[in-house]
C-alpha cells in the first residue's frame, strides 16, 4: 500500500502542472497535494520575505492554495502564463491585503537566525553568512514595490514578463524597479562584496 | 577640453549603468537590443569603474539567488489536505462523459457563476428540460456545496438573470 502510494506520488511529481490541474478539476486531491509540494516553497517563501512574518506567511500560503483548489473548475491560464505565475499573483494580492490591514506602527518581526553556533565556522563562511543576513535585512528595508520585483526575479527566478504579469506593471516599470532595487542592495552590502576588478 | 571629455565619460557611464543590472541578468539581457549590448560591452572594455559596478551587481544577483527558500511548517500541508478532502467529499464527481456540450435533457451545461463582476467558479449542471438545443429552460443543481442552493433557475442564452441577491448567473451553453 505504502509502496503504491509512493509510486503514485512519484508519478504525480513527473506530471506537468496543467495535467495535475485537469485532474484537480475532477476533485483529485493527490493532484492538489503534488502541486502543493511543487510550489509550496515559492509561495510561502515569497509571502515570508514580503511580510517578514512567519504566521502571516503561513496564513497567506494556506489561502493561496485554497483559492487554487476552489478555482479548479475556472482555471484557464492566459497565453504564456504558468501556474507559478497564477499562484504568485494570488500570493501578492494577499500580501498587499495583509499590509493594508496591519497597523502602521507594527514592524515585521525579524526571523531568528537559523544557525547560532558560529565558533566552529571558518572566517569566510562567517563572512558569507553575515553577507546573507545583511542582504536579507537590506531587502526587508526596501519599499514593497522594489522588494517584490527583486524577490520574484532574483530569489524566485521568474522572468521579467512573468513579473510584469504578477505585479500588473508594464515591462519597463519592472526593469526600472529591478534596477533600483539591485542598486540599493548593492550599496548596502558594498563592504562585503569583492571589489577586485576583472 | 579634458573637462568636456570627463563630462562626456560621466554621461556615458550614467547611460550604461541604467542597463548594467539587466546586462548581467540572463533574462534581462534578452530584453536589451543588440545595439545596447554592443554599446555596454564597448563601454565596459574601457571603463574600470563600470566594470567593477557590473561585477558587484552580478554578485548581488547571485547572493539573492542563494537565499535559503524557507520551508512552510508541515502542519500547513495537513490543514490544507483536511480542508480540501472535506470540500472534495461534498463536491459531485463529474464524469468526463458529462463534460460534453448539452443537447438534451439530463446532459450537462457549463455555467459561470459570477459575483461582483468576478468569475467565482465555472460549474457543470445537468439539464432537466428537453428544450436544450439553443436554450436551457431549467437546470438541476449538480454543483458542490460551496454553491448556494439553486433549485431551478430559468436561463436564456445571452440573458442575465438575478438569482436572489447574491449571484448573477450567466449561461454559457455550448450547443453543437
Amino acid at each position: 500500500m505504502h509502496a503504491d502510494e509512493a509510486q503514485t506520488r512519484k508519478r504525480d511529481d513527473d506530471l506537468p502542472d496543467e495535467r495535475l490541474m485537469a485532474r484537480m478539476a475532477q476533485n483529485d486531491v493527490p493532484a492538489f497535494d503534488a502541486l502543493f509540494g511543487r510550489h509550496r516553497q515559492a509561495v510561502f517563501g515569497f509571502a515570508r520575505r514580503m511580510t517578514g512574518e512567519e504566521t502571516a506567511a503561513e496564513d497567506i500560503a494556506q489561502e493561496t492554495f485554497l483559492r487554487l483548489w476552489r478555482a479548479r473548475h475556472v482555471y484557464r491560464p492566459a497565453a504564456g502564463a504558468t501556474l507559478r505565475t497564477y499562484l504568485l499573483t494570488i500570493t501578492r494580492r494577499l500580501v498587499l491585503d495583509h499590509a493594508r490591514r496591519r497597523p502602521p506602527w507594527a514592524c515585521p518581526a525579524e526571523a531568528p537566525s537559523e544557525q547560532s553556533s558560529e565558533c566552529a565556522n571558518p572566517p569566510n563562511v562567517l563572512a558569507a553568512r553575515e553577507l546573507a543576513e545583511r542582504l536579507e535585512a537590506a531587502l526587508t528595508a526596501l519599499p514593497a514595490e522594489l522588494r517584490e520585483v527583486a524577490l520574484l526575479r532574483d530569489a524566485q527566478g521568474m522572468r521579467y514578463d512573468e513579473i510584469a504579469r504578477i505585479t500588473g506593471c508594464p515591462l519597463g516599470t519592472v526593469k526600472s524597479r529591478l534596477n533600483a532595487a539591485r542598486l540599493r542592495l548593492r550599496a548596502t552590502v558594498r563592504a562585503y562584496l569583492d571589489e577586485e576588478d576583472v | 577640453m579634458n573637462d568636456r571629455n570627463g563630462r562626456r565619460e560621466r554621461k556615458s557611464c550614467r547611460m550604461v549603468r541604467a542597463d548594467l543590472d539587466a546586462y548581467g541578468d540572463a533574462d534581462g539581457a534578452r530584453l536589451l537590443s543588440a545595439a545596447a549590448h554592443k554599446k555596454i560591452g564597448r563601454h565596459l572594455a574601457g571603463c574600470s569603474a563600470c566594470r567593477a559596478e557590473a561585477r558587484a551587481l552580478r554578485q548581488v544577483i547571485a547572493a539573492v539567488a542563494q537565499f535559503a527558500r524557507p520551508e512552510p511548517p508541515p502542519a500547513l500541508r495537513e490543514r490544507l489536505l483536511a480542508q480540501v478532502h472535506a470540500e472534495a467529499a461534498s463536491a459531485p464527481q463529474i464524469e468526463p462523459a458529462q463534460l460534453r456540450p448539452a443537447r438534451s435533457e439530463g446532459e450537462t451545461v457549463t455555467i459561470r457563476v459570477e459575483h461582483a463582476g468576478r468569475i467565482e467558479m465555472r460549474q457543470h449542471w445537468t439539464t432537466e428540460a428537453a428544450r436544450c438545443r439553443r436554450r436551457v429552460s431549467a437546470i438541476t443543481v449538480v454543483a458542490p456545496a460551496s454553491v448556494p442552493p439553486v433549485p431551478a433557475v430559468r436561463l436564456r442564452e445571452q440573458r442575465r438573470e438575478q438569482h436572489g441577491n447574491r449571484f448573477t448567473l450567466y449561461e454559457s451553453v455550448q450547443t453543437a
